[in-house]
């Protein structure tokens, strides 16, 4: 599909200007960090035999969460929850849910994001009203909708961020396709005779999807920040369930601490809120790095 | 094609979307079994008995066609069903909260549009300075941050630890003188009415109260603007009337000010629809955080509790906001934007 | 600085270089050039020769990353010589629009689209000459206090008077300024000047819009006027107006015009002398019959012959414009020129008074 030359310096020049931006780099090295943990959990803490090892293993029943000590690295919360293993198995379903939803938002959106902007008229017109209507509520007030109706829990969680999510990849996908279908070879295909299925597939899928894509990986901070909010509004994983923002939704009993020390249970509040925040800050760096780089004006400043 | 056409197309596509939104709902309630419906307008435990009456009532096993007309004249009249986590009506229940809300996001309104903005026309015109990199760090910390977790370490912060803007509406104290020697609602709002009563202690508990949060919603949302306006205006800057003002002898601030923020402004009131977006989910968690009893608060509640009706209430209620936004929205571009009049 | 009677703006030795991601641009090395008064002075060259930017470097209006690196800018202005590299921002916006003006090459870009054209020209004005409207509007409120016989109108009128920012002084300005900037559109010939004042720019076409960017550069009276390319993106007719519109308003108002171009059609019809640019360097400067009729540095005799003939074969330049960030070594054109020799690879020639106002900077005529 055209000489491979000008794609490859190009690609080159992009990692030249990855490396050359402290941020985006910073930005990868927290990705990677955070896969990496997410990948090693059940080394870094080893969950219990015959156990869901997403379930938070909780040493005791007094509501006073502890501080961090020589047995418990990160404290507990309430309930005698181990943070640091809610934390690390956190982070892994943090990973999960933003995957997931990612891969689901991808297939729904392209394929329908495909149909409609190849073969336009009254499809197309019903597509984008649908997409209005969607567009017509907020996300996490759809969403929790959604999850009111089906039920509470993180799988739930995924489906309402999917069926919420896809209308933006849709319309990202039938612009895309529209650019692309009116290229020349395109037509000279259409020409030729071939089908529209062997059209959509061979021709302008390869060359539409790429913004589709890096737009949705870039997204995955914002989709672990919003399955996050979900959590700790109740309406996501059950108690017990290794997840950040049901970890920040206990600590909210604590945040007075003791009397003569209010800070005496900051962990139960700091240290799940670093770990998403600065999760989600990796991949918004990196994030920001990408777009700034694809757009051609900033390219060569 | 004129404004009043343009117009004109706008508000026509206004209730069109919100039926659509409402068909919606009402095609997703139809996945439930008449009974199960029939409990939304349900009051008491005891009216469980005559389920059976208020399914004739709201026609609730007849079929759909005939159903949707009966719920849409409900939705017409208020009735949009009974929210058992606010024991009553869902109508009422919008009523009740909406003033607080919209005290919270009058305050944090303002403040966000003049910090995003501000800063970020400083830091496009200040390129690579000390004030850009601050800029660019906090807006992409801003963006990145869980609304809950801001929330949550500023009351840490001055709640827990100094003792500043407690959480809730009104401080126990007041919200009792107000039950003794309640003050005329003219708006429901508490900063206004305690002013407009004399009461100046209620408008100073209110304002303390709900200043935390309208930081907290402030802060992260002006992050958006921020990004928006320091891309839009450097760009702005680079295009070639900024230069030939600057030839014709203008100051700087005055090229800045005069040509490049009205040209700059535009893609920000584009992305206006998304900031109310961002607000309605914002205020659902910060009222949350903070247990200011407004529709966010509400709204979670009802989730919490699995109160479909107080849940749909809502939604619909943010739809039309929303619409109307985007509609006023429209409207700005028009009178801004000399280019879509003519 | 001694600078002959009659040159009105002097460029010596000027140096500019943009520092870019990909390495330091040499864009401008060592350029040398003056403007006399009442002349129209063409600078040639290709794309990418450094020609807009020397003009720009005259306001000091150089984009980022760009810097001006060395050399000196002096324009003789009412208050005498003045050295426009060393002032700062304040004095240069008295310069700017007031002595020098720039009409930029895209018609459209150069106003914004959100403000009514009158009144961009009106905004020049306003700049430079504001007090004196403003103090002639006083004048014409005194007058009325002066012919006013009723006692309270005349407080009113006086009160009216005091107040900086009273409505009825502004109006008074805005209409007398409204006024020269119709009679301004009308000798730009601009049809129905009145309506236009109000227009916005998506609704004039290509040619009026120069007309305004000119008429908005001309509106102070400034002693230069500097084109850059102000017919580039115009039908071929708009262009005959545009350049006849600029010879007028040359010889009526003793204009000196730096006109850059890289059409040498132009230049043979408009300009009196030529400077011939290349790669960041002046090649060659004459006075143009002489530079059409004797060429002497191989780049502009390589010009000339590119010029399509009937009945000609195509003749084009071997090569391409160098790289600036790695410019040859010596003479910038000596990879692309049939006559180079071992010194031109090694040393950059300077520019030389060959014959009488006749100068080129090439080692085939170095003595």
């Amino acid at each position: 599909m055209g000489s491979l030359k000008p794609i490859i310096s190009e690609l080159k020049f992009t990692f030249k200007r990855i490396r050359q931006s402290p941020l985006s780099i910073a930005g990868l090295i927290i990705i990677m960090f955070y896969v990496a943990l997410a990948i090693a959990a059940p080394i870094l803490a080893p969950p219990q035999p015959d156990r869901d090892p997403y379930i938070i293993p909780n040493y005791g029943i007094s509501p006073i969460p502890q501080p961090p000590s020589s047995q418990f690295i990160f404290g507990t919360t309430e309930g005698q929850y181990d943070l640091y293993y809610g934390c690390i198995w956190g982070v892994r379903t943090a990973l999960r849910t933003g995957i997931m939803v990612t891969i689901g938002v991808l297939i729904i959106g392209i394929v329908i994001g495909c149909i409609a902007g190849y073969y336009g008229g009254k499809i197309d017109e019903i597509f984008m009203r649908i997409t209005d209507i969607f567009y017509a509520v907020p996300t996490l007030v759809l969403a929790m909708a959604i999850i009111v109706l089906f039920g509470v829990g993180i799988d739930n969680v995924i489906k309402a961020m999917i069926i919420t999510g896809w209308p933006t990849y849709a319309r990202l996908m039938r612009g895309e396709v529209l650019r692309v279908k009116n290229e020349d070879y395109v037509l000279a295909a259409r020409a030729v005779g071939c089908s529209d299925y062997r059209i959509i597939t061979k021709h302008i899928l390869p060359n539409a999807i790429y913004p589709v894509i890096i737009m949705a990986t870039m997204n995955i901070g914002n989709i672990v920040l919003a399955a996050s909010a979900l959590s700790f509004l109740g309406l996501g994983s059950p108690r017990g369930y290794a997840d950040l923002g049901w970890l920040i939704s206990l600590s909210r009993n604590w945040i007075l601490g003791l009397p003569g020390n209010p800070f005496a249970f900051w962990h139960t509040y700091t240290i799940p809120g670093l770990f998403i925040f600065t999760f989600v800050l990796g991949w918004n760096l990196l994030g920001d790095a990408f777009r700034d780089m694809l757009d051609p004006l900033i390219r060569r400043r | 094609m004129s404004v009043r056409k343009y117009l004109a197309r706008r508000l026509l596509m206004l209730p069109l979307i919100l039926l659509g939104v409402i068909l919606i709902v009402f095609t997703i309630l139809q996945c439930f079994s008449p009974a199960q419906r029939a409990i939304a307008y349900i009051q008491s435990t005891e009216d469980m008995l005559y389920i059976n009456d208020i399914i004739k009532k709201y026609h609730l096993d007849d079929p759909p066609y005939i159903q949707f007309l009966y719920w849409f004249d409900n939705l017409l009249h208020g009735n949009l069903g009974f929210s058992v986590s606010a024991r009553m009506p869902v109508s009422q229940a919008i009523l009740t909260f909406f003033p607080a809300t919209v005290e919270l996001v009058m305050l944090a309104i303002p403040l966000l549009l003049i910090i995003g903005t501000l800063f970020g026309i400083l830091s496009a015109v200040y390129r690579d300075s000390l004030i850009d990199h601050f800029v660019r760090v906090f807006s992409i910390g801003a963006w990145s941050m869980p609304t809950f977790w801001s929330g949550i370490i500023l009351l840490a912060i001055f709640y827990g630890g100094l003792g500043m803007f407690p959480p809730g509406r009104l401080s126990t104290q007041i919200a009792l003188s107000l039950i003794q020697n309640p003050i005329h609602q003219y708006t429901g709002i508490y900063i206004i009415d305690g002013v407009l009563n004399g009461r100046f202690d209620v408008a100073w508990d209110s304002l303390n109260h709900v200043f935390l949060p309208s930081l907290n919603l402030a802060i992260l949302s002006s992050a958006l603007p921020m990004r928006i306006m320091r891309s839009s205006m450097l760009e702005v800057l680079g295009k070639d009337y900024i230069a030939a003002a600057k030839a014709k002898g203008l100051s700087k601030w005055v090229v800045i000010w005069k040509h490049a923020v009205k040209n700059a402004i535009i893609p920000l009131i584009t992305v206006s629809g998304i900031m109310v977006a961002n607000l309605l989910t914002g205020v659902v968690i910060t009222e949350t955080v903070f247990a200011y009893p407004g529709l966010g608060y509400f709204a979670a509640g009802a989730a919490r509790s699995l109160d479909m009706p107080g849940v749909l209430g809502f939604a619909i209620f943010a739809a039309v906001i929303y619409t109307i936004v985007n509609l006023v929205v429209d409207l700005l571009y028009a009178v801004i934007d000399p280019r879509i009049r003519y | 600085m001694n600078m002959e009677d009659d040159v009105i703006l002097q460029i010596k030795d000027l140096v500019i270089r943009f520092y870019t991601y990909e390495g330091v641009v040499k864009a401008v090395e060592n350029v040398s050039m003056f403007l006399r008064r009442g002349e129209i002075l063409g600078i040639v060259g290709e794309t990418g020769c450094g020609k807009t930017i020397t003009s720009l470097s005259t306001l000091k209006l150089v984009p980022h990353p760009g810097r001006i690196e060395g050399g000196e800018v002096y324009v003789k202005t009412d208050d005498g010589l003045v050295e426009v590299t060393k002032m700062d921002e304040r004095s240069l916006e008295g310069i700017r629009g007031r002595y020098i003006s720039i009409v930029f090459q895209e018609p459209g870009s150069a106003l914004n689209p959100l403000m009514r054209v009158g009144d961009q020209i009106a905004e020049s004005l306003l700049t430079h000459r504001g007090s004196d409207y403003y103090s002639r509007a006083l004048k014409i409120i005194d007058n009325e206090i002066k012919m006013e016989k009723g006692l309270l109108k005349r407080w009113r009128l006086m009160v009216e008077r005091k107040l900086p920012l009273i409505n009825r002084v502004k109006k008074l300005v805005k209409n007398e300024v409204r006024r020269d900037v119709i009679s301004l559109l009308k000798n730009m010939g601009m049809p129905d000047p009145e309506k236009v004042y109000d227009m916005y720019p998506h609704q004039l076409s290509g040619g009026m819009k120069q007309r305004i960017v000119i008429a908005m550069a001309l509106a102070c009276n400034p002693s230069i006027l500097i084109a850059d390319e102000p017919t580039t993106n115009l039908d071929v007719t708009i262009e005959a107006q545009i350049l006849e519109l600029i010879k007028n308003l040359q010889s009526i108002l003793n204009l000196s015009i730096m006109y850059i171009t890289h059409d040498l059609g132009i230049i043979a019809e408009l300009a009196h002398r030529v400077v011939v640019m290349y790669a960041g360097s002046v090649c060659e400067v004459a006075e143009v019959h002489e530079l059409f009729k004797n060429p002497l540095h191989p780049y502009t005799k390589a010009l000339l012959e590119s010029i399509p003939r009937p009945n000609k074969p195509f003749k084009s330049i071997l090569g391409t414009i160098p790289n600036l960030v790695n410019p040859p070594s010596g003479c910038r054109f000596h990879p692309r020129c049939s006559h180079a020799m071992e010194n031109c690879r090694n040393k950059v020639p300077k520019l030389m008074e060959l014959e009488k106002d006749h100068y080129v900077a090439c080692f085939l005529y170095e003595r």
